[in-house]
C-alpha cells in the first residue's frame, strides 16, 4: 500500500520511484506540487481530503496517512 | 519547422502554472510575472510577451473573480479593461494567431427568482466583442472556454479547493478539459489538418447490413434510434460543408448501397457528397491506396472510419500514416465521436471560399482524369480541358489565401519555406521582390488559386524563393507556363532553388524539366540557373494572361 503511494507520488512529481520516501521533501516540492499531489490523490484514493487537515501536512508519511 | 516546440504566450486573470505543467511537452511557455498582471502586460511595450518570440498568443479569462463584483458598474468597468487590453494585443501584434477566450461569468447566485443575472448580458457582451474582432482581424479566433465549460458542466469544472488554496479555480476534470481545448486550438494553428474522411456503409452510415435487412430494415431515421446514425451523417456533411471531403469504403454489392443511398428518405448523405466510392469486395486497404492516388491525397491526410475491428487493423498495418479512430462501441456515442474528430484533426482556423467548394473541385478532377484516359497525348488532354490560367501580381484580398498554400503545400513545393502573414507582407512591399499568384480553371470548374512564385531581387538578379502548386493541378503544365511568363518577364534570366523533404520529391527534377542548368548540388540541396530563355508559345492553352 505504501509502495502504491510513493510510486504514484513519484509518477506525479516526475521523480525517480527509487529515490521516493515518504520523508521526500526535495526539488519541487512547493505549494503548486502540493495542489496538484492533494487533486491527483483525491481523484486516485476516491477521497476528499478536507482543507483545514492540509494545513498540518509537512511530510509525504502526513499525506499518506489523511489519504487512508 | 512544424516538428519544433512553438512558443506560446499565456495571458491570464488566474494561476495558469498547472495548466502549463500539462502542455510543457508539446509546447515552450512564456506567462507574466506575479498574480492577475496581463493588462499590465498587454500594454508594457516592452513586456516579456512582446519579445519572447512567440508564435501564437492565448488569452485565458476567468469569470470566477464576478462573484466579488459588488456592483454591476464594477463588472461593466471590468469587463471594458478587459476590451481594451485585448484591443491593446490586438493593435501590438497583428501577425501571429491570438486565441482570445469566451467567459464563464460567475455571477454570485444568492438571487430571488425574479431578479435580473447580469452574467448572460455580460457574457454575451464579451462574446460579440471576440465575435467582431474574429470576423474582421485576420489573425484573431476565438477560444470557447465557456463552451466547453458548458458541455462538462459547472460542478465537474470547478474546483472550491483548488481556487481558496492555489487561485486556480478549476478542478482536476477542469484542467485536463481546458489543457485539451488549448491543445486543440493551437492544433488549428501549427498540426496539420486531415483532408478526408473514408467511411464504411453497413453499420457506420447506418445500423444493419444493407445486403442482407434490405433498405426498409436499415436502422435510419430523423428520430429515435434510427436517429444515431443521422445525426452521425449531419455531422459529416457539416465537416463537408467546411472542406473535409467524403468518400465510401464499404464491402457491399453495388447496387444494393446506391440503392440506400439514393434512395433512402432519411439519407443525408448522396451520391454527389462523396468524392471518391469503393462499393465492392476488395481488400479495404487496397482501396484506400487507390483512393490516395486516384485524389493525389497522401495517406497522411486520410481518416478512415469502419465499425469492424478486423478490417480497422488490417487497414492500420497496410497504411500506417492513415488515421483510424477506435469506433465507439455505444452508437449512441456516434455523434460526439464526430465532433472530436473534428476537434483534434480537421478543425481550420478558418474556412475559406476555396474549402466550401472542395468536393466539387475533387469531382470536377476525377471528370478531367476520365478525358485524360481517353488522351493520346499530355497537350490533347489539355487542350481538351480548355485550360485558362490567371497570373497576376498577388493583390491584397489574396493574401490569406497565399498564406495558407505556403504553410500546407507539401509535395509540389520546391523550397518549402513557411511564411506567417507579416513576412508575406513585407516581402511583397519590398518593390524588388515579386509575388505572383495564379488561378486556373477548365471546363469543368474553376480550381481557384492554385499556385504561388515569390521572386526575391529585381532585375539581374531575381531568385525564385517560393514556387509552389496546389498538387490538385499537377500535371498540367501550368508551371511551364508560369515560368515561361515570369522568365519572360526578367529577361530570360532567373535563379532557382532546391530544397529536398520528405514530401517533395515530384518537384525533385522540375527545375532541369524546365531548363534550368544546375549549378550547385550539396546533398541534394541544389541551385539552378535559367540563361537566355527563349519565350515560347503554349498552344494547347485556351487562355493565359499575365499581368507583370
Amino acid at each position: 500500500m505504501e509502495q502504491k503511494f510513493l510510486d504514484f507520488v513519484a509518477e506525479i512529481m516526475e521523480v525517480d520511484e527509487v529515490s521516493m520516501t515518504m520523508s521526500y521533501n526535495e526539488g519541487k516540492w512547493d505549494s503548486l506540487m502540493m495542489l496538484t499531489l492533494v487533486m491527483e490523490l483525491e481523484a486516485e484514493y476516491g477521497v476528499s481530503i478536507p482543507m483545514e487537515n492540509l494545513g498540518n501536512v509537512k511530510t509525504l508519511a502526513d499525506l499518506y496517512k489523511l489519504v487512508n | 519547422m512544424p516538428d519544433s516546440k512553438k512558443k506560446i504566450v499565456l495571458l491570464s486573470n488566474i494561476t495558469v502554472g498547472l495548466l502549463i505543467s500539462k502542455l510543457c511537452r508539446k509546447y515552450d511557455f512564456y506567462q507574466p510575472e506575479g498574480y492577475d498582471t496581463w493588462v499590465q502586460e498587454v500594454i508594457n511595450p516592452s513586456a516579456g510577451l512582446y519579445s519572447f518570440g512567440a508564435d501564437a498568443v492565448v488569452v485565458l479569462l476567468d469569470g470566477t473573480e464576478a462573484r466579488n463584483w459588488k456592483s454591476v458598474e464594477e463588472g461593466s468597468g471590468r469587463l471594458g479593461l478587459w476590451k481594451q487590453a485585448v484591443s491593446t494585443l490586438v493593435f501590438n501584434i497583428t501577425t501571429l494567431p491570438i486565441f482570445v477566450s469566451t467567459i464563464d461569468i460567475r455571477e454570485n447566485r444568492i438571487k430571488s427568482l425574479s431578479e435580473r443575472k447580469h452574467r448572460y448580458e455580460w457574457g454575451n457582451e464579451w462574446y460579440q466583442f471576440v465575435q467582431g474582432l474574429a470576423e474582421r482581424k485576420g489573425n484573431v479566433y476565438i477560444f470557447d472556454l465557456a463552451d466547453t465549460i458548458s458541455e462538462i458542466g459547472r460542478k465537474q469544472f470547478y474546483s472550491n479547493k483548488m481556487w481558496y488554496m492555489g487561485s486556480v479555480p478549476y478542478s482536476r476534470d477542469g484542467l485536463n478539459a481546458v489543457a485539451t481545448e488549448i491543445n486543440r486550438v493551437l492544433g488549428s494553428a501549427f498540426s496539420s489538418r486531415k483532408k478526408i474522411i473514408a467511411l464504411d456503409l453497413d453499420d457506420t452510415l447506418w445500423g444493419g447490413i444493407i445486403g442482407e435487412d434490405g433498405i426498409d430494415g436499415i436502422e435510419l431515421s430523423d428520430h429515435k434510434e434510427g436517429q444515431r446514425y443521422y445525426d452521425f451523417q449531419r455531422q459529416m456533411l457539416e465537416m463537408k460543408n467546411r472542406g473535409i471531403v467524403l468518400a465510401i469504403n464499404s464491402k457491399n454489392n453495388l447496387e444494393d448501397a446506391e440503392a440506400a443511398i439514393q434512395g433512402h428518405p432519411a439519407m443525408l448523405l448522396r451520391d454527389e457528397d462523396f468524392v471518391s466510392r469503393k462499393i465492392n469486395w476488395e481488400n479495404k486497404a487496397i482501396n484506400l491506396k487507390a483512393m490516395e492516388s486516384e485524389l493525389n491525397i497522401t495517406e497522411g491526410g486520410f481518416i478512415f472510419i469502419d465499425d469492424n475491428p478486423v478490417q480497422r487493423e488490417t487497414v492500420k498495418g497496410e497504411c500506417p500514416e492513415m488515421l483510424v479512430p477506435d469506433f465507439p462501441e455505444d452508437t449512441t456515442e456516434l455523434l460526439t465521436f464526430a465532433e472530436d474528430i473534428w476537434f483534434d484533426y480537421c478543425r481550420p482556423l478558418r474556412v475559406l471560399g476555396e474549402d466550401r467548394k472542395k468536393t466539387q473541385m475533387y469531382q470536377n478532377e476525377a471528370k478531367r482524369k476520365q478525358e485524360m484516359s481517353v488522351s493520346f497525348n499530355l497537350d490533347e488532354y489539355i487542350a481538351k480541358l480548355e485550360m485558362a490560367v490567371d497570373i497576376h501580381r498577388m493583390r491584397e484580398s489574396e493574401i490569406e489565401r497565399v498564406v495558407q498554400l505556403i504553410n500546407k503545400t507539401n509535395q509540389f513545393n520546391v523550397t518549402t519555406k513557411r511564411y506567417i502573414r507579416a513576412e508575406v507582407e513585407a516581402i511583397a512591399a519590398n518593390p524588388n521582390n515579386a509575388i505572383y499568384v495564379a488561378y486556373s480553371s477548365d471546363k469543368y470548374g474553376d480550381s481557384g488559386l492554385v499556385s504561388v512564385v515569390i521572386l526575391i531581387g529585381d532585375g539581374s538578379d531575381a531568385r525564385i524563393d517560393t514556387f509552389l502548386m496546389s498538387c490538385r493541378v499537377m500535371g498540367r503544365k501550368l508551371e511551364d507556363v508560369m515560368i515561361n511568363e515570369i522568365a519572360a518577364k526578367y529577361g530570360g534570366k532567373l535563379t532557382g532553388e532546391f530544397i529536398p523533404t520528405a514530401k517533395n520529391a515530384p518537384v525533385k527534377e522540375l527545375y532541369d524539366r524546365l531548363g534550368f542548368e544546375m549549378v550547385a548540388d550539396e546533398d541534394g540541396h541544389r541551385i539552378y540557373e535559367l540563361k537566355e530563355y527563349q519565350k515560347k508559345a503554349f498552344e494547347s492553352y485556351k487562355e493565359i494572361k499575365f499581368e507583370g
